[in-house]
C-alpha cells in the first residue's frame, strides 16, 4: 500500500534466524531485513538465500516486509533484485543512492523480474536511501524519478562521513540534510523517514531526535532495536484533543456532503483542504494505537 | 521452473558450508560425493525426533537444486525448516562454483 503507516521501520540483520523469526512480536510498522551494512560481504549470498526463504515461509503479520539491498554500484545488487522480488516483500529500499538513474535502474529491473515471474506489474515498491552529500542534493530529482517510490530515507552515518563532519545528538549537522529530504519526499507525495539513531541505551537522546524528526515532517524513524519501536509509537501518538477534533471535522464533512453544501466550519474554523488532509493523518495515526472504534487496541 | 524438473543435474566442485553454531540456526557441510547418491549425516543439539525431518528438508532442497551426488553434515542447534533449506540452498550454491585457474 502506498500511503501506510511507516511510523517505526525497524531493521534485522538479514542472516540472523532467530531475529528475523522474534521481528513480528514487537510490531513496528515496518520490517526491514538488512542485506548492506548488517552482513559482512563473505555471507551476502547465505543472508540473500535466508531472507528468500522467510519471506517464502514467516507470516509478518501486519508489518510490512522491507529488504534493504545493496547499492546499485556494488556486485551483489543485481543479484539480490534477481532473488528477491520472486519472494513478493513489499518493498526493496536501495542502500546509498545518488542519482535519480539509480530508481530508474532499480526500477526497470524490478519490472523485469516481475515480468518474468508473472508478477503484476509495481507489486514491489521501492524506497530511496539517501546517505551522502550528493544524494542529499539530487534528493528532488530521486523523488520523482519512479512511480513505483512510495518512501525515501536518510541514512546519517554515511551522510556525515561524506561531509566530513561527525555525528552529534542533537543532529546539528543534520538539519539542512533532514530538511531538504522531507521537502523533496512531502513535493513528490512520498514518506520521508527519519535515519537511525545507533545508541540504544540513551532512550532520552532517541525520544528527543523522533520528537524533532516529527516536528520536521518525517513520516517515520529507522530503528536499530526493538525497545525503540514503542518509543516512536508514543511519539508520533495524537493526543486526545487532536483526536477529537478530527473526528468532528471528519463527520462535519460527511454532514455537509449529505446536504450538498461546500463550505464547513467546526468550532468557528472554516474547514479546508489542508485541515481535512491533517485531520485524516490524525485519525490514520490514532486507529493504529486503538484510539478510534475499530482501530488497534494492543496501543502498540 | 525447478531444475529437477528439467532433468537438469548440477556438479558439485568443491567442500562448501553454510550457516552457524547459534541457536536458531543450523552449520551444514556438503562435500562432493562420487557415488550417485545423497548422504547425511546429522547431529542435533535439539532433539534426534527432528532427524527424519530434517533429512526430507535436506534432500529435497539437494533435489530441487539438481544435485544428486553430495554428502551432507548437519550440525542443527533448532533450526526451523525454512533456515534449514536456506542453509542447505547457500551450501550448494557455494559448492558448485566451478574452481577459478589461478
Amino acid at each position: 500500500m502506498r500511503n501506510r503507516l511507516r511510523r517505526s521501520m525497524m531493521f534485522v540483520p538479514g542472516n540472523n534466524p532467530s531475529m528475523i523469526i522474534s521481528a513480528p512480536v514487537f510490531r513496528p510498522d515496518s520490517i526491514i531485513l538488512d542485506l548492506e551494512d548488517a552482513v559482512s560481504v563473505n555471507q551476502k549470498d547465505a543472508a540473500r538465500d535466508l531472507v528468500v526463504e522467510a519471506l517464502r515461509t514467516l507470516d509478518f503479520g501486519s508489518c510490512e516486509t522491507v529488504i534493504r539491498i545493496n547499492g546499485r554500484h556494488t556486485p551483489y545488487c543485481e543479484d539480490d533484485i534477481r532473488a528477491l522480488v520472486p519472494a513478493r516483500p513489499n518493498m526493496l529500499r536501495l542502500a546509498m543512492t545518488e542519482e535519480p538513474e539509480d530508481i530508474v535502474w532499480a526500477d526497470r529491473m524490478i519490472g523485469e523480474v516481475e515480468l518474468e515471474h508473472d508478477i503484476p506489474h509495481g507489486t514491489v515498491k521501492l524506497m530511496a536511501a539517501i546517505e551522502t552529500a550528493r544524494g542529499v542534493l539530487n534528493a528532488e530529482r530521486i523523488a520523482r524519478a519512479s512511480e513505483r517510490l512510495v518512501a525515501m530515507s536518510f541514512g546519517a552515518e554515511d551522510f556525515t562521513n561524506s561531509i566530513q563532519s561527525e555525528r552529534s545528538r542533537d543532529g546539528f549537522e543534520l538539519f539542512t540534510a533532514r530538511a531538504l529530504i522531507v521537502m523533496a519526499a512531502r513535493a513528490a507525495g512520498i514518506q520521508p523517514i527519519d535515519t537511525v539513531y545507533s545508541n540504544v541505551d540513551d532512550d532520552e537522546g532517541f525520544r528527543a531526535d523522533v520528537q524533532r524528526a516529527k516536528q520536521m515532517g518525517f513520516a517515520g524513524k529507522s530503528c536499530v532495536h526493538p525497545r525503540q519501536v514503542a518509543i516512536v509509537h508514543e511519539v508520533f501518538r495524537p493526543s486526545e484533543s487532536e483526536v477529537r477534533r478530527a473526528e468532528a471535522i471528519m463527520a462535519a464533512i460527511q454532514e455537509a456532503e449529505r446536504r450538498g453544501s461546500g463550505v464547513i466550519a467546526v468550532n468557528g474554523r472554516m474547514v479546508d483542504g489542508p485541515i481535512v488532509s491533517k485531520a485524516e493523518r490524525v485519525l490514520q495515526l490514532a486507529q493504529a494505537v486503538g484510539m478510534t472504534k475499530g482501530g488497534d487496541t494492543s496501543g502498540n | 521452473m525447478r531444475l529437477a524438473q528439467l532433468g537438469v543435474t548440477r556438479m558439485l566442485y568443491r567442500n562448501a558450508q553454510a550457516g552457524s553454531l547459534e541457536s536458531g540456526d543450523v552449520m551444514v557441510r556438503v562435500s562432493p560425493c562420487e557415488e550417485d547418491e545423497v548422504s547425511i549425516h546429522i547431529e542435533s543439539k535439539v532433539s534426534p525426533r527432528f532427524s527424519n525431518a530434517i533429512r526430507n528438508t535436506v534432500r529435497q532442497t539437494a533435489q530441487e537444486l539438481g544435485v544428486r551426488n553430495a554428502r551432507f553434515e548437519i550440525i542443527d542447534h533448532g533450526a526451523l525448516d525454512f533456515v534449514l533449506r536456506a542453509r542447505v540452498t547457500t551450501a550448494l550454491k557455494r559448492a558448485m562454483e566451478a574452481p577459478t585457474n589461478a
